[in-house]
C-alpha cells in the first residue's frame, strides 16, 4: 500500500523498515511481498522528480571536482530513474586482498554472492549471467584477444528495455498487503538505545510540517545510496557523538568512483576489428540480451604488474580531435588522393576512454557539513580524493595496453600529455557510481558492516547498496548491489526476524 | 637543438612508411606487410650493411629519431651500434646476413620489446625501443659501420 509520510504516525511497529526506495530498497521490499513479515519502505521523494525534494541532496564538494547534482535522484525508484542499465558482475579478483592495493579485500568471496546473480539479472532486465566473450561471438564477432598474455575482452550487458525500478515494481509493492510504501518520508535520524547497539526507530520528517514520525521495526535497512547512507549514520549522533557504527571512524571514508579518462589517442590499423568493439550495443536473440565489449588488462597482467583494474572502451571515429583536427584532416585527404601508395588501407583514429577501479582511500570521504537542508538536517559534504596509486595505474596501464595493441598490430597509442608528464592533476570523468562509504569488513576496526551487511556492533541495523563494497572493481554497481539486496533479504528472513 | 613536436600526421606518415619497419600492423608479424621494400643488401653482407638497406628516407623518420635521441641523450651512431649489437646477440651472423634475415630479426626484437615492456615514449607515442633505435640508426653518419 502507498501512504504519505504524515500517515506514518498511525503505523504500528513492523518487522522490517527499509529507508530508501531505489534499486536496493525496492529489491529488498519485493523480497518480502507475500510473506508473513510486515515491511515499511520509507522513501523521501514522491512518484516523480520534484526540485524541492531533490534539493535535500545538495552536497558541498570540497575535494576533487565532482558533478554531484545529477549523479543521484531523490524520488521513488531513486537513481534508476536515469541509470543507463550497463551491467556486469564483480569478478572473483575483486574480492581478493591484493597486496599492492592497501585496504583491498572483502571478508567474503565471489562464491558468496553467486547464488543471487541469476535473480539479480532478471530483476535488472538482463540476459543470463554469461560473460565469456566466446559465448557472444555470433553477436560481437570472434574474441580477437584470445591468447594475448596481457589483454582480455570484457562483456557488459544492457538492461533492455531499461528497468526503472519504481515504474517496473512500484505497482507490485503498492498492491502488496504486507508492504507499506511511505512517500515523502525523509529519514533524518536513526534512534538507538542508550548503548547505541540497538536501533529503536527512525525519525522521519516531511515538508510543510513541524511534526515528525518515529516508525519502529525489528530490523532496519539503510538503502539510500552511498552518500546518504553515510550521512544518516553520521547524523545519528545523539547517543554516540561520532554517529552510529562509527566507533573506529570508518563511516563515510573510502568513497570511490570509477574515474574515466581520455588518457590516450589511438590510431587503429586495418586489423582493428570492424565490429563488436565499438561501444554500440548489439542485440542477441537467443537468449535475449544486449551486449557490448570492452577490453582491459587480464587478471594475470594486473597481478604481474600490480595494477588497479581498468578497461578501455572504443567509440569509433574520434570526434574530439581538438588542435590536431587539421593534421588528421590533411592525413585523410592525402589518403583519399592516393598519395599514400605504401599503405592502401591506412590507419584511422578511434576514440577511446579508459575506466579505472579506484583504490580504496580513507581520505576520500563523506563528512557532515555545517550547512543544513530545508528540513534542518546537516548536509553531507563530499571530499573525493584520488591518490598516487590511482595516478600511477593510469600511466602504467595505458602504456601496457598500448604496447599490447601495437604488438598485435591493432593500434598505435599516444599518451595524452598530462598522463605522460604528470603535468597537472587528473581531472577524471565519472561513472556516477558511489561506492564504499560503509565498507564491509571482518572487524569493526576496519569497516562498517559485517559479511551479512549488518553494522558492526549494532544488533538490528543493515546497509544495502554499493556503500558496502570495499573495492569497486570495474563492474557497474547496480546489478551487484541488487544481488546483495536479495542476499540480505534472505539473511534477514532466516536470522534476524 | 629544437625539434618540432611529433604531430599525429608525422607519426601516421612514419607508420605508413616502409622506412619504419615496425609500423602498426607490421610489428610482431600479426599481419600487415611481409617485409621492407628497401633495396636488399647483397647476400653475405654484414648486419650493418643489411640494416643500412632497411634505413630509408631519414627525412621520414627524423622527427622520431631526433626526439628519441634528445630524450635518451645518446647519439645516432651510438644507437646504431646498440642496435647492431642487439641483433648480433640474436644469433645473426654479423659477417654474413641478408636483409630479409635482419628484417625478421628486427620483427622479433620488436615483438620481444612489446612483450617485455621495453618501450619509450616519444612525444607521448609508445614506440618500442628497437623501433626507436632503428629511427635513430637511420641518422647515423659513421661510415665505418657499413
Ligand atoms: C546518469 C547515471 C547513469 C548510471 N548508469 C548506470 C549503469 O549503467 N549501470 C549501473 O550499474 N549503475 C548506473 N548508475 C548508478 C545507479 O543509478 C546506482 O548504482 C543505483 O541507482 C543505486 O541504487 P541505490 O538503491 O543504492 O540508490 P538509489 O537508486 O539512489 O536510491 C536511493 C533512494 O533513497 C531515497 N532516499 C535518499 N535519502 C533518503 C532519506 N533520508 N530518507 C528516505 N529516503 C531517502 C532516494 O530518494 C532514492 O529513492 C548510473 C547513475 C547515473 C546518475
Amino acid at each position: 500500500m502507498l501512504i504519505g509520510a504524515q500517515d506514518l504516525v498511525e503505523v504500528g511497529p513492523v518487522d522490517v523498515c527499509i529507508v530508501g526506495g531505489g534499486a536496493a530498497g525496492i529489491t529488498l521490499a519485493r523480497s518480502f511481498v507475500g510473506t508473513r513479515w510486515r515491511v515499511l519502505l520509507l522513501e523521501s521523494g514522491g512518484p516523480s522528480f520534484d526540485a524541492r525534494t531533490h534539493a535535500l541532496y545538495d552536497t558541498p564538494v570540497i575535494g576533487t571536482d565532482y558533478p554531484i547534482e545529477a549523479s543521484r535522484l531523490r524520488y521513488f525508484g531513486g537513481t534508476t530513474n536515469h541509470w543507463a542499465g550497463q551491467s556486469r558482475p564483480l569478478d572473483p579478483i575483486d574480492f581478493e586482498e591484493r597486496t599492492w592495493i592497501p585496504h583491498s579485500g572483502w571478508p567474503i568471496g565471489h562464491g558468496d554472492l553467486e547464488p543471487w546473480l541469476d535473480d539479480a539479472h532478471t530483476v535488472c532486465g538482463l540476459g543470463p549471467p554469461e560473460y565469456d566473450p566466446h559465448r557472444w561471438s555470433t553477436t560481437l564477432g570472434p574474441d580477437f584477444l584470445t591468447g594475448s598474455p596481457t589483454l582480455e575482452s570484457r562483456i557488459f550487458q544492457l538492461s533492455t528495455p531499461i528497468v526503472r525500478f519504481a515504474a517496473a515494481y512500484g505497482d507490485e509493492l503498492a498492491g502488496a498487503d504486507n508492504v507499506l510504501v511511505a512517500l515523502g518520508a525523509n529519514a533524518s535520524e536513526l534512534l538507538s538505545d542508550q548503548r547505541g547497539q540497538q536501533i529503536t526507530g527512525v525519525r522521519v520528517r516531511w515538508f510543510d510540517s513541524d511534526h515528525t514520525a518515529e516508525p519502529r521495526a525489528l530490523a532496519y535497512v539503510l538503502a539510500c545510496g552511498a552518500i546518504e547512507n553515510a550521512r544518516l549514520l553520521l547524523a545519528s549522533n545523539a547517543v554516540r557523538p561520532a554517529g552510529i557504527g562509527n566507533d573506529f571512524d570508518n563511516v563515510g571514508r573510502y568513497f570511490m568512483e570509477h574515474p574515466a579518462y581520455r588518457a590516450q589517442r589511438m590510431l587503429a590499423t586495418p586489423l582493428f576489428p570492424s565490429r563488436g568493439l565499438d561501444w554500440t550495443p548489439s542485440a542477441e536473440p537467443d537468449p535475449p540480451a544486449v551486449v557490448i565489449r570492452a577490453i582491459g588488462p587480464s587478471d594475470a597482467a594486473v597481478r604481474r604488474h600490480e595494477l588497479l583494474r581498468s578497461m578501455l572502451i572504443f567509440y569509433g571515429r574520434d570526434d574530439a580531435l581538438g588542435d590536431e583536427d587539421a593534421d588528421v584532416a590533411e592525413t585523410e585527404a592525402s589518403v583519399r588522393a592516393g598519395l599514400w601508395r605504401d599503405d592502401p588501407s591506412p590507419t584511422r583514429e578511434v576514440a577511446a576512454t579508459s575506466i579505472f577501479e579506484q583504490a580504496p582511500n580513507p581520505d576520500s570521504r563523506i563528512r557532515l557539513s555545517e550547512q543544513r537542508d530545508a528540513l534542518g538536517n546537516r548536509k553531507a559534504e563530499l571530499d573525493w580524493q584520488l591518490g598516487e596509486i590511482d595516478r600511477d595505474s593510469v600511466y602504467r596501464s595505458t602504456i601496457l595496453i598500448g604496447e599490447e595493441l601495437a604488438r598485435l598490430g591493432l593500434a598505435r597509442t599516444q599518451l595524452r600529455p598530462w598522463v605522460s608528464l604528470f603535468e597537472r592533476p587528473l581531472l577524471p570523468g565519472v561513472g556516477n557510481h558511489h561506492i564504499g562509504t560503509t565498507r564491509m569488513s571482518a572487524t569493526s576496526a576496519t569497516g562498517v558492516v559485517n559479511r551479512n551487511c549488518r553494522v558492526h556492533d549494532v544488533d538490528n541495523l543493515y546497509v544495502a547498496g554499493s556503500s558496502i563494497f570495499p573495492t569497486g572493481g570495474i563492474a557497474n554497481p547496480t546489478m551487484n548491489l541488487v544481488a546483495f539486496a536479495l542476499r540480505l533479504a534472505d539473511h534477514i528472513k532466516q536470522d534476524a526476524l | 637543438m629544437h625539434t618540432p613536436p611529433l604531430t599525429r600526421r608525422a607519426f601516421v606518415r612514419l607508420s605508413s612508411s616502409a622506412a619504419l619497419i615496425a609500423v602498426a600492423g607490421c610489428g610482431g608479424g600479426s599481419g600487415g606487410r611481409d617485409g621492407p621494400a628497401a633495396q636488399p643488401a647483397p647476400a653475405g653482407a654484414s648486419v650493418a650493411c643489411a640494416l643500412r638497406a632497411l634505413e630509408r628516407e631519414p627525412g621520414e623518420v627524423r622527427a622520431v629519431a631526433e626526439r628519441f635521441l634528445a630524450q635518451s641523450g645518446s647519439s645516432a651512431d651510438g644507437a646504431r651500434k646498440e642496435l647492431i649489437d642487439a641483433l648480433d646477440r640474436s644469433a645473426l651472423d654479423r659477417h654474413a646476413t641478408s636483409t630479409e634475415e635482419v628484417a625478421a630479426a628486427l620483427h622479433d626484437a620488436i615483438d620481444a620489446d612489446w612483450r617485455s615492456g621495453a618501450s619509450v615514449l616519444v612525444d607521448g607515442w609508445i614506440v618500442s625501443l628497437t623501433e626507436a633505435q632503428l629511427t635513430a640508426s637511420a641518422l647515423a653518419t659513421d661510415p665505418a659501420s657499413c
